[in-house]
């Protein structure tokens, strides 16, 4: 369970992006209120800081009317397709999952 | 607000080196990201608070978690710093220590606690002990043997060839001992030289 939650993980920050860029903080508290992800905040950072290596999201500095200067993360294309590819293989994939849950269930 | 100021940034200046030293580890490159991405966090955290209280800045780092669990996301998929070895200085100190004294005396065992003392992988405790266990011997030698000098000349000499020569051998073997014990135990633990 670990494992998939892990995997998943990273395709739902792409997805928090892809409305719209957001600031570092916003970002993750968003992501540890996930019902069923179960991370906490800090956990993110080493994943944001992979994304960013690996070109997936971009992220712009901008000055903040209170405090130091935010860093804004926002979908880079690199990002976009990925999230679009991971998006048809989990519903695929999760399909799959459901159908054999069903069947157990159902004897 | 002054004195709350001062207490608030010592729980974060807390948790940062916590953090600091768990990431240990990790490449450097990705430990200092991951540092400066935390900073940024409790920095920009603790600028939207209406106001600062001790207690919402340690919700905001309860928040963040435990920092063993930040370094642990860190490490995954990571290389593992390679564990640094005992290099030539560490071997020639239990050299110095162990075989010195019988080919030049006090000159190579002093010569070992130098050394030792220049090595990251022993604390300055130990370092400390491994000269006492040198010098020690040379001080009682000289008392004893003045003392016994003023006694009995004859005698001073078979005191200072028994207490002597055992001490001056001896303890540097002891100091040896207790340095590679030492050594060995760090090195199963896993634990690096300190910086």
């Amino acid at each position: 369970m670990t494992a998939l939650r892990k995997g998943a993980l990273e395709f739902c920050v792409l997805a928090l992006l892809r409305d719209g860029e957001r600031y570092g903080v916003e970002l993750v508290r968003a992501l540890s209120a996930v019902d069923g992800l179960e991370i906490s905040e800090g956990t993110l950072y080493p994943l944001l800081s992979r994304l960013r290596r690996d070109g997936l999201v971009d992220t712009v500095w901008r000055e903040s009317p209170s405090g130091p200067p935010r860093r804004y993360y926002a979908l880079s294309d690199r990002g976009g397709a990925a999230l679009g590819d991971f998006t048809g293989e989990w519903v695929r994939f999760r399909d799959s999952v459901d159908t054999l849950l069903r069947t157990r269930e159902s004897r | 607000m002054m004195m709350t100021m001062t207490s608030t940034d010592t729980i974060v200046a807390d948790y940062l080196d916590t953090l600091r030293a768990e990431l240990a580890t990790v490449p450097e490159a990705v430990a200092n990201e991951v540092l400066d991405d935390i900073s940024e966090h409790i920095a920009g955290a603790r600028a939207d608070l209406p106001t600062e209280t001790e207690a919402a800045v340690r919700d905001i780092l309860h928040r963040l978690g435990p920092p063993a669990a930040i370094a642990a996301a860190a490490r995954e998929g990571q290389p593992v710093r390679p564990m640094a070895a005992p290099g030539l200085v560490e071997y020639l100190v239990f050299a110095a220590l162990v075989v010195g004294p019988f080919v030049i005396p006090v000159l190579l065992p002093v010569l070992g606690a130098v050394l030792a003392s220049y090595s990251r992988w022993w604390t300055r405790g130990e370092k400390t002990f491994a000269w006492c266990m040198t010098l020690l011997p040379l001080v009682v030698t000289a008392a004893v043997g003045a003392a016994a000098a003023l006694a009995d000349v004859y005698k001073a000499v078979w005191v200072l060839g028994i207490v002597g020569l055992g001490g001056i051998t001896v303890g540097p073997l002891v100091a040896a001992v207790v340095l590679f014990v030492r050594l060995k135990r760090r090195r199963r633990l896993g634990q690096q030289p300190s910086a």
